[in-house]
């Protein structure tokens, strides 16, 4: 889809449509199919890899479980066993985002997750979760989120609104982190890589020159996908911080 | 601040669409067309301007900022989403939790059978163990038995064989002292005859009772 | 040099095979109830998605505070005085955000203490 002469960083984070639905306007983008390709590979690796019910486990069945008890553990930790019903939650996002961050390291692939209006809408949905979940289970006692104890009533007015505007910042870090991780990790990488190509271009020199772009762009490479994996993980551990405050309000 | 509004717009273009879909259907036709078009406008345009010059296009549009995107982006992502949700939470999760819930009751179960197992092993030692002592001490007891009825077996024959011993000792004794005193006659008479006959050679005649008496003289002597 | 401790007669096991054996499954058994209890899986994160974590922590809570201020100013028409109101009280919700963060964290540095103690243990298994 690029074009290799051009060195266009921001190129990659383009969306084209690839076809529109009839009359209904919907259109199908390079976005749209890897939210697809992503959803359709973890479904896939978790069923089949678990499609025999080993006792004993084989490699993919044993990585399947590792990740459920991975996340089953932070789930626990983070909102306790009533927050468990929350599981396939957490699970559902961890997986979306950890997998949709992989995608976006393979090159010409278009990276979900750098896009902030679907980190967003991720960290909308835990909110509002958060929100339905808190008000259904404790009513209106769940405002006591935003009375911390053992305040006294005259700086109330203070540091009730303080409390709103830091319940209301949460989905803001977190997709705003997730998105700028994402994309100043791919920026990044890409004007590397764009320096090698470059440099490589320009003859022997050029290739010599070329190397040091080159080990930079593997090793961010490797931080990348360092990066990709943390910010997975930090979105799902304060996914589930959050939904631990719909389940137990008062702090 | 535009953006945003621009991302509701089409939301609401798209509510429109998906509750009328007769009378609207034409002129919302006319946007879609419209709509694609000056994307993949600008996208020419964004193309042509880095090839001519790299930094312009920055303040153009920048993709993830692009509101048109966003009404797509979050259908999709709805649709993506919710399927991801539900196989996970119906199918993937029950089934490893399954699994691992199993396992948990598998391992659990060998190391109580195994604990029940060494127990049992152990309790079977310990019998061995007591029946080992037990049969010792008897067999030890009834050699004590055996060896102390021998003994008995024993000294009681040893008695009578000494007591047998000691009367034959006696028989001997008194015989012998019979045969000695006949002995003892006996050479006396020898003497007495001996005498006779050498006095009677050297002398002459002497009587039988003379040679007697003397030689009982001299024995007594 | 633990070893004739524990072979000799540890729980009323009568002979050396079977008192192994009853260190060993209560060993395994200990090991599966320890991992049922101390799952608290918070791992260390680096220090440079600590510092972004406290950074976006920050700044979000100013941008929401701002904006509620602007939309709020835009509804009553009190042009600049609650977005000046509500930046600063965005400033403290973001220093109350960063003071959470950070608590959070310490919270969970106590958990790389403890498994840092695990190994130590597997450590005297593997001596026996």
């Amino acid at each position: 889809m690029a074009d290799p002469n051009t060195v266009d960083p921001i190129h990659q984070f383009a969306i084209y449509d690839i076809f529109t639905l009839g009359d209904t306007g919907i259109s199908f983008s390079n976005s749209s199919l890897f939210m697809v390709l992503t959803v359709g590979t973890i479904a896939a690796w978790l069923l089949l890899s678990t499609a025999g019910r080993k006792i004993i486990p084989n490699r993919a069945q044993a990585a399947s479980e590792m990740l459920y008890e991975f996340v089953a553990n932070m789930v626990r930790g983070a909102a306790g066993t009533e927050g468990m019903k929350f599981f396939p939650f957490v699970f559902s996002l961890f997986m979306f985002v950890l997998v949709a961050n992989y995608f976006g390291m393979v090159p010409y692939f278009f990276t979900v997750t750098s896009h902030i209006i679907v980190t967003f809408a991720l960290a909308m949905l835990v909110m509002v979760v958060v929100i339905g979940y808190g008000f259904a289970r404790h009513g209106v006692k769940f405002l006591k989120l935003f009375v911390p104890a053992g305040v006294p009533g005259y700086v109330l007015p203070i540091v009730v609104p303080i409390e709103v505007i830091s319940f209301l910042s949460r989905p803001v870090s977190l997709s705003v982190r997730l998105f700028g991780n994402m994309l100043a990790g791919h920026i990044t990488l890409k004007v590397f890589a764009g320096f090698v190509v470059t440099l490589g271009s320009l003859g022997f020199l050029g290739v010599l020159g070329a190397v040091l772009p080159l080990i930079m762009a593997v090793a961010l490479t490797a931080l990348e996908f360092m990066v990709s994996t943390v910010q997975a993980y930090v979105f799902a551990v304060l996914a589930s911080m959050y939904l631990n405050d719909a389940v137990h309000p008062s702090h | 601040m535009v953006m945003p509004m621009d991302g509701q717009l089409l939301v609401l273009a798209q509510a429109e669409t998906g509750n009328a879909l007769g009378e609207t259907a034409p002129t919302i036709e006319v946007e879609e067309v419209g709509e694609p078009n000056p994307l993949t406008a600008d996208e020419q345009e964004l193309h042509a301007t880095t090839e001519a010059d790299g930094d312009a296009h920055h303040s153009d549009v920048f993709p993830p900022f692009d509101a048109t995107t966003f009404g797509d982006q979050l259908l999709w992502l709805a649709i993506c989403f919710a399927f991801l949700y539900v196989v996970m939470s119906r199918m993937a999760l029950p089934r490893i939790g399954g699994i691992l819930e199993q396992r948990k009751a598998r391992i659990e179960g060998d190391l109580a059978a195994a604990d029940y197992s060494r127990k049992k092993t152990d309790a079977a030692i310990a019998a061995y163990e007591a029946a080992l002592a037990e049969a010792r001490a008897k067999a030890q007891a009834m050699a004590e038995e055996t060896r102390t009825s021998i003994k008995a077996d024993i000294d009681g024959k040893r008695a009578q064989v000494e007591q047998d011993l000691a009367r034959k000792l006696e028989d001997a004794e008194a015989r012998i002292a019979a045969t000695k005193a006949q002995a003892l006659a006996n050479v006396d008479e020898i003497a007495a005859d001996t005498v006779q006959a050498l006095v009677g050679q050297l002398t002459g005649e002497v009587s039988q009772a003379e040679a007697r008496e003397a030689v009982s003289q001299v024995s007594k002597e | 040099m633990a070893e004739p401790h524990d072979t000799k007669r540890p729980t009323g096991s009568v002979n050396r095979e079977t008192s192994d054996l009853a260190s060993r499954i209560a060993a395994a058994q200990r090991s599966r109830e320890g991992a049922e209890v101390g799952g608290a899986a918070a791992r260390d994160m680096t220090a440079l998605s600590r510092a972004i974590r406290l950074g976006s922590e920050f700044i979000a809570a100013i941008l929401v505070g701002t904006g509620l201020g602007y939309l709020i100013d835009s509804l009553v028409g009190t042009r600049p005085w609650a977005m000046l109101v509500l930046l600063l009280l965005g400033f403290a919700a973001g220093i109350v955000n960063v003071t959470r963060a950070v608590a959070e964290m310490n919270n969970a540095a106590p958990v790389p203490a403890r498994s840092e103690l695990a190994p130590d243990d597997e450590d005297e298994n593997d001596d026996k």
